[in-house]
């Protein structure tokens, strides 16, 4: 009996231990509109759930906003687990269901999607922030029924320093994941837009310094803490963390340091106060924008999407700064500003080098390449 | 007036599959000390659990003082001032003994205690019945005489009359069951009436009005005491006449077989050595007996005789070998039998078969083995033959769980395994605790028989009937040492209780001035 | 009637009943749980937990793909239950194992079974110190192996962090909070598929699912047919008395915990050495350790049972994945924990089962009256 009540509470600590350390999904039933038992618009999450303040939330919000609006069925899936065959038996259970057009959000897809992409043509894809190719990397192809969305992260990062530098920040740093294209986007654009500002408000030469470096991981640990608390020290007001999980250690070292840190891919101003602004992409208007024109051309991609990589920027509202009161933490650069600065870059009046073999040119802002 | 004060009438009490009480009828007189005798599982336990409201009857009747009553919980039995003193105390250990005796009926005035009063009370009842206690003591540091004494006491103020007894000598010194005796005497005396259950013969003899006899849940019958004697009382208990004395051949003990030179072994519970410096030796075809009260360092001793605990100084020799420092394994193979104290904890893995039991120390034996593959067919065979020679009954054989089997056949397992291996030495420690006549008979047979065959016995036994029939020496231990060392044929149960009771060396001193 | 009695009374039998009872409870509940939340597709919905599984060949691959590793941890909490230790350290020896394989497979490229190999071998260390801790010291295994999940948990990632020829971005992806896919780093590291994934047409098929029914068939042996299986029973059961018999209690008690660990790290291997999933670096504990106490809990510790306890909760997690998009697949979590706390209650039930055959049995008078467990003896044993 004693052995029994000792089992008893051993379970209970261990299915606490297990519930706090588990998976934080909700296990309300999926929002599904009621039809016949099939669901138009499917997304497949890429392994979390559509409440990860990331790239599933934001392209369900979009896949919910046009449904909602047009009375189309839609309903997400959750792979089993975090591999691409999940991903490609979920992709499956999708179609069965009658799906017409699958939303993959993430990177994660690419070779799910290039797995399934011939398997299924009948079937439309949407592939968000990545281009299908197999396991190694060798061959890159995207079938007609796939569309891909990439992001100009030049225009995000532009848009983050140009707002930093105009905030009156004049010490920034720019913290790397590794040096990936995506990143180098993020970090030369981000570069391109404190050096913009900072003409703009006429400051004298150098009197604006950009520390830059890439970590090498994506995943937070002391090292870049340790690093971003000695940029802090030195007086870096500001950091751009640009990959992955590192913002972690970026805001521990903020915090200690009473420093700031700019958010990345999404609003991230939820994860902590020091986080003023944050180099978005938009995944939920481009979802719409996408399943716009998937309809319009009566249920396929018409033939500037099919097949097709489309980059968003400014002017598909593809890029830009979150402005909702909550996340703008911004104290003299305003909404309006911002959005004036964001309509040029819409119609093209500010031109940004997504070049990313060398770094960019500066007048005002001097940037210290730091390995 | 009533004669009966409680009345149980053809109570019929079953549980799956078995009757425990069949159509029994006891009825208790007013001031009068009633036994209850029966083996293990005749029904005693279920009977006065009807009584005292854990179970209720399927059918019959419980009367009190003629009126018919209903006792659906130890309450109600509280209400009717029936009181029960169980076999294991139920005392509070770091509580003291007055908070214990009003303990559930606190008395209070706007919820504070007055303890006053209470106090009062307890002691005009010891003065009253002779119990003597110490009402700030806790009862942790009281003996276990005064322990029962509180449990007395704690029925006698919530003024119970009709007082029942489960098995109250058993934990006991001599000298502490004459005393219990004599407070039940005065008890009944002063009109309390009283059931006793017991399996002890003497002590009805002694002490009781009447007896009622149960045998596998029937009613045997209710005799006056003092129309019968142990004999008749035996036959009715058990259904067979029963042999009180053990039958030994007259053997000269032979070559040496355990030396113990100078043991010293330290305690567990506290700073001080359970056993501080012992020396004997047990030869060929002799029974020597330790005896002594429980916690006297008898425990601490055969532990490190086999092995189990360590001890800081002295030499055990078996048989010409030091064994001081062998592993437990090896003084098995050397020849050490052991026939633990408590069966459950150190002698069956219970949830084990029979026949995994039996081979418990033998599984490596080239027999039961090979190639650490375990021969199940082998093992089982042996188990069958151990089963037919010692007479060990189970459902279902070598695949019965021990767990199922009566305590008797248990304990016959255990000696079947030990006694097996054909030891040089038996150790036995309580080898008839909890047993009734029966089992108890058998055992002795057994223990006496590998004497009788040449080999060397070493019994520890609190019971002093056993050690004075079993025993061809016995040494007294008290706390720690041996305080004395006695034939039977020229000893007394009441002068090895004195040296148990550590007065021996006073009552020498006494007894030699005198 | 007598037959079905003795039928009852059967230890085997009564402990299958017992689980069975707790998962027809279970399903039920979980059948109320979908009415409650949406009524018109309950039924579509615990049509889909009950047969979805057998519904394709490729459902059937899944079930045992996920079954495989679910053996294994469950052996392992089994394993040390059956010698009377609370192996909750699964999760970590796990992690340790799986860390083991890739490092192996990826790093120094050995084939699959070197990889295995080295899976056994971390799992085993993890293993091995809680068990040490408690042989030597005493120390409270269930403490310290909880312990050695977090320790493990972090270790591992600490390690993966700072060996960059591990992750996958190493081999050209974007990704480096993963290890390195298989295919792409050392494809011989994959467990071999014999064909069965053309077979079942499912990339989630290989062997592994053979590997652990042959370790539990193993583990089955060990612990009924050899006097090591026979030493660790009787100290689990009966330590004490184990220790009397001359039984080495200590020896017993730091091998059964290495060999738990040793079978939860072969389940951490045969995941990740499937060539689909990749280790992601995160900060939680792997379910997957955790899972293998309810269904170590759900066998009765038995090994055999262990591989049908396990496919089944693999079996309706499947299910459970198959109500997508109508329910969501939590649920089956759900489902999963009251079948769990049942069969917990079940030991229980199950003591009640066989108490009541023995009984009735008795009941039938037998020469052997001695053995008939009275009140009076049972309640001795109880105060004892």
């Amino acid at each position: 009996m004693k052995k029994l009540l000792a089992l008893f509470l051993i379970l209970a600590i261990v299915f606490t231990f297990a519930a706090c350390a588990g998976d934080t999904g909700e296990t309300t039933a999926a929002v599904t509109t009621k039809g016949d038992g099939t669901y138009e618009i499917a997304l497949v999450t890429d392994v979390g759930n559509i409440d990860d303040k990331s790239f599933n939330e934001g392209a369900w919000n979009g896949v919910k906003e046009y449904a909602e609006a047009n009375g189309v069925t839609y309903a997400y899936y959750r792979p089993t687990e975090d591999s691409t065959a999940a991903r490609v038996e979920t992709i499956g259970t999708a179609v069965e269901k009658g799906a017409k057009i699958v939303v993959c959000p993430g990177f994660l897809f690419e070779e799910a999607i290039y797995n399934v992409q011939d398997v299924y043509p009948n079937v439309y894809f949407l592939l968000l922030d990545g281009e299908p190719h197999t396991a190694d990397y060798s061959t890159y192809k995207t079938s007609p029924n796939v569309h891909c969305i990439l992001y100009q992260e030049e225009q995000a990062g532009y848009l983050a320093g140009y707002a930093a530098v105009m905030d009156g920040y004049t010490k920034l740093g720019f913290l790397g994941g590794m040096d990936v294209p995506a990143v180098i986007r993020y970090g030369f654009g981000f570069v391109q837009g404190a050096d913009a500002a900072a003409a703009a408000k006429g400051l004298a030469k150098d009197s604006v310094e950009i520390k830059y470096w890439y970590s090498d991981v994506f995943a937070p640990n002391d090292d870049i803490k340790t690093k971003m608390s000695g940029w802090y020290t030195e007086g870096t007001q500001v950091v751009f963390s640009c990959g992955g999980g590192i913002y972690l250690s970026a805001v521990a070292a903020a915090e200690a340091a009473d420093g700031k840190v700019i958010g990345v891919d999404v609003d991230q101003s939820g994860e902590s106060d020091l986080i003023i602004t944050s180099a978005m992409k938009g995944l939920t208007e481009s979802v719409k924008l996408s399943l716009t024109s998937f309809y319009a051309a009566g249920k396929k991609w018409d033939a500037s999407y099919a097949g097709k990589t489309a980059t968003l920027g400014a002017k598909d509202k593809g890029v830009g700064l979150p402005t909702a009161a909550s996340s703008w933490r911004l104290e003299k650069f305003t909404v309006a500003e911002y959005e004036a600065l964001f309509a040029k870059l819409a119609d093209g009046t500010i031109v940004v080098s997504n070049a990313t073999d060398k770094p960019p040119v500066t007048t005002v802002v001097k940037v210290d390449y730091q390995s | 007036m009533e004669e009966y004060v409680i009345e149980m009438l053809n109570i019929t009490k079953s549980f799956p599959g078995i009757k425990a009480n069949d159509d029994i009828t006891l009825r208790l007189k007013k001031g009068e000390i009633h036994a209850l005798l029966g083996e293990n599982g005749a029904g005693k336990s279920t009977l006065m659990s009807v009584l005292f409201g854990l179970y209720q009857p399927d059918s019959g009747t419980i009367k009190k003082d003629g009126k018919p009553v209903k006792i659906s919980n130890p309450n109600d039995a509280n209400d009717l001032n029936i009181g029960m003193v169980h076999q294991h105390f139920k005392l509070v250990e770091v509580f003291t003994v007055l908070d214990n005796i009003i303990l559930g009926v606190e008395p209070n005035k706007f919820g504070f205690l007055t303890k006053k009063e209470a106090r009062e009370k307890v002691v005009a009842l010891s003065q009253k019945y002779s119990l003597s206690v110490e009402p700030d003591a806790l009862v942790e540091d009281i003996s276990v005489g005064m322990q029962q004494r509180v449990e007395i006491l704690k029925m006698l103020y919530r003024d119970n009359d009709i007082l029942i007894f489960d098995e109250p000598t058993a934990v006991l010194t001599p000298q502490e069951i004459k005393e219990l005796m004599s407070i039940m005497r005065g008890l009944a005396a002063e009109g309390k009436s009283i059931l006793f259950i017991t399996h002890k013969l003497n002590e009805i003899m002694e002490v009781a009005d009447r007896c009622t006899v149960l045998r596998k849940g029937k009613l045997i019958g209710t005799v006056e005491v003092a129309q019968t004697n142990r004999e008749e009382l035996s036959k009715m208990m058990v259904g067979r006449p029963i042999s009180f004395e053990v039958e030994k051949q007259d053997i000269e003990p032979g070559k040496t077989v355990l030396k113990v030179e100078n043991v010293v072994v330290p305690s567990k519970l506290h700073k001080n050595n359970a056993v501080k410096g012992i020396s004997f030796e047990v030869r060929e075809g002799e029974i020597v007996c330790l005896a002594g009260i429980e916690g006297n360092g008898q425990s601490e001793f055969v532990y490190a005789l086999t092995g189990i605990e360590k001890m800081s100084s002295g030499k055990i020799t078996l048989c010409g070998s030091d064994i001081s420092k062998a592993s437990i394994r090896k003084r098995s193979l050397l020849g050490i039998s052991h026939i633990p104290e408590d069966r459950h904890k150190y002698g069956l893995v219970l949830d084990f078969s029979l026949a995994e039991n039996l081979v418990l120390q033998h599984y490596r034996e080239k027999l039961f083995q090979r190639f650490g593959f375990i021969r199940f067919k082998e093992v089982r065979n042996y188990a069958r033959r151990l089963i037919e020679i010692y007479d060990i009954r189970s459902g279902q054989g070598p695949d019965t769980i021990a767990r199922s089997m009566s305590g008797g056949n248990q304990q016959k397992a255990i000696l079947a395994r030990e006694i097996d291996k054909n030891p040089q030495l038996l150790v036995a420690i309580q080898p008839t605790r909890g047993l009734d006549i029966g089992a108890i008979e058998n055992i002795h047979s057994l223990i006496v028989k590998q004497r009788d065959s040449g080999k060397a016995v070493l019994l520890v036994s609190l019971e002093l009937d056993e050690v004075m029939n079993v025993s061809d020496r016995i040494l007294v231990m008290y706390e720690g040492k041996i305080a004395g060392e006695f034939e039977p044929s020229k000893t007394t149960v009441e002068e090895l209780g004195l040296y148990m009771a550590g007065a021996g060396d006073k009552a020498r001193s006494t007894g030699q001035g005198g | 009637m007598k037959k079905v009695r003795e039928f009852l009374g059967r230890r085997s039998v009564a402990s299958f009943l017992s689980s069975l009872i707790s998962i027809i409870i279970g399903l039920v509940f979980g059948y109320l749980l979908l009415l409650a939340f949406d009524s018109e597709k309950a039924l579509f919905g615990i049509k889909q937990i009950l047969f979805a599984g057998v519904s394709s060949p490729a459902k059937i691959a899944k079930v045992l793909y996920q079954a495989a590793p679910l053996v294994l941890t469950g052996l392992s909490v089994g394993f040390a239950f059956k010698t009377g230790l609370f192996n909750i350290g699964a999760s970590g020896q796990y992690m340790v194992g799986a860390c083991f394989a890739l490092y192996t497979g990826i790093v120094l490229r050995q084939p699959w079974y070197v990889a295995m190999t080295a899976a056994m071998l971390g799992g085993a260390i993890w293993g091995l110190i809680p068990g040490l801790c408690k042989a030597l010291f005493n120390v409270n295994e269930v403490i310290t192996s909880i312990m050695f999940n977090w320790i493990g948990l972090f270790a591992v990632n600490l390690f993966f962090s700072n060996t960059p020829k591990i992750l996958a971005n190493y081999y050209g992806s974007a990704n480096a909070n993963r290890t390195a896919n298989l295919a792409a780093a050392n494809a011989r590291a994959i467990i071999p598929t014999l064909g069965l994934d053309k077979l079942l047409k499912s990339p989630f098929m290989n062997i592994s699912i053979l590997i652990a029914v042959a370790i539990a068939v193993v583990a089955f042996i060990v612990l009924n047919r050899t006097t090591f299986g026979y030493e660790l029973k009787a100290c689990g059961f009966n330590k004490n008395a184990s220790i009397y018999a001359g039984i080495n209690a200590k020896r017993n008690t730091a091998l059964s915990m290495t060999i738990a660990g040793c079978l939860a790290g072969i389940g951490g291997g045969i995941y990740y050495l499937s060539g689909t999933v990749q280790y992601t670096i995160e900060k939680v504990l792997l379910s997957m350790g955790f899972n293998g106490i309810p269904v170590a809990l759900l066998a009765q510790s038995n090994p055999i049972a262990t591989i049908f306890s396990a496919t089944f909760i693999s079996y309706i997690q499947v299910g459970g994945d198959a109500m997508q998009p109508e329910f969501a697949k939590e649920i089956i979590d759900i489902i999963i924990s009251v079948i769990i706390y049942l069969s917990a209650v079940s030991l229980l039930v199950k003591g009640l089962i066989t108490r009541l055959a023995e009984r009735k049995k008795e009941a039938a008078p037998s020469p052997g009256q001695d053995t008939a467990q009275t009140p009076d003896d049972s309640k001795q044993e109880a105060t004892s």
